[in-house]
């Protein structure tokens, strides 16, 4: 195919035949409605989905457990400290009973108290003669 | 949606040179129209801050070319022309004497890769130079070069062609 052959193929009237410009302007004005409409949704869409993955990302961080640090391996060059181990016997309780308190007061009838008197004991007297020394065998003992 | 007089008297203006220009690269009547009518629907969404664009015509030309090589448009052509019915008038070629020998001719154009007929409507139908056109396709002008030749090869390759559309078709 020559060039002429060529130019003349593709200016060809029959391609800019059957076109009318008032048709195409209505035909695009409904394809722009469209893809408004198509961009919306995909603009809701995307910021649903943005919301929903803000969340979900908080709900996760939230919800995180604590990091578990692992403990730093002891050293042998430090000095072990002993702790005291506990002794097998429970700590000492107390037993006794809760003691109340009580108030006294005394009664007006009655004639005041008086300080306890204290009998002294009878004097013994020493004994003259001195007691006798009686010997137990021990046979007798047992 | 009459939101921009400027769009629309645009459209009125070039949109039937933009459909051939669609028509020729893709030598798909259809395919042709729906490109248009995606890129303008596009390009009326953001018309307001194309304001700046100095030669209107020639940016939306470069879109549809744009349209045309990406790989969006080669995977899917699932968007079907509306309001623009076969009824409107002859889309395909005229019957005349040459009619078996251009579609034929036609037939070897759409056989060749969507960048070389780029390159050879550009050339042959715009009569643009191929620095332009390496400006437009975003390549090297050797790289354009290299495209007509293996199209221009392709076609005398497709057999007998040139001398029956040469015959057929009006100078």
């Amino acid at each position: 195919m020559n060039d002429d052959a060529l130019r003349d193929t593709l200016r060809d009237p029959a391609f800019d035949q059957g076109v009318a410009p008032d048709r195409l302007l209505a035909a695009v004005h409904a394809r722009e409605e469209r893809l408004l409409r198509r961009r919306r949704t995909a603009a809701a869409v995307a910021a649903a989905v943005a919301t929903v993955g803000v969340l979900a990302g908080a709900a996760a961080l939230t919800m995180r457990p604590e990091p578990v640090v692992p403990a730093a391996p002891p050293s042998p060059t430090s000095v072990v400290e002993v702790t005291p181990v506990p002794s097998e016997t429970p700590a000492p309780t107390t037993t006794e009973l809760p003691t109340s308190r009580t108030t006294t007061r005394q009664v007006p009838g009655l004639p005041p108290s008086a300080l306890p008197q204290v009998v002294e004991p009878p004097r013994t007297v020493a004994p003259e003669t001195p007691p006798a020394v009686v010997t137990v065998a021990p046979e007798a003992t047992r | 949606m009459n939101e921009h007089p400027g769009f629309d008297a645009f459209v009125l203006a070039h949109g039937a040179e933009l459909v051939g220009v669609a028509r020729r690269l893709t030598m798909d009547h259809h395919r042709g129209e729906d490109i248009v009518q995606d890129v303008l629907a596009r390009i009326a969404l953001s018309w307001d801050r194309l304001q700046h664009v100095e030669d209107m015509r020639a940016y939306v030309l470069k879109a549809v070319l744009r349209d045309f090589l990406s790989w969006r448009r080669r995977l899917s052509s699932s968007e079907r022309p509306t309001e623009l019915t076969p009824d409107d008038g002859p889309v395909g070629p005229g019957a005349d004497d040459g009619l078996a020998a251009r579609d034929e001719a036609r037939r070897a154009l759409a056989r060749l890769k969507p960048v070389q007929r780029a390159v050879l409507v550009l050339r042959y139908h715009h009569d643009r130079p191929d620095t332009e056109i390496a400006e437009l396709l975003g390549c090297r002008e050797s790289t354009v070069r290299s495209h007509a030749r293996r199209a221009l090869a392709e076609l005398r390759a497709a057999g007998g062609i040139a001398d029956r559309l040469t015959e057929g078709t009006p100078r």
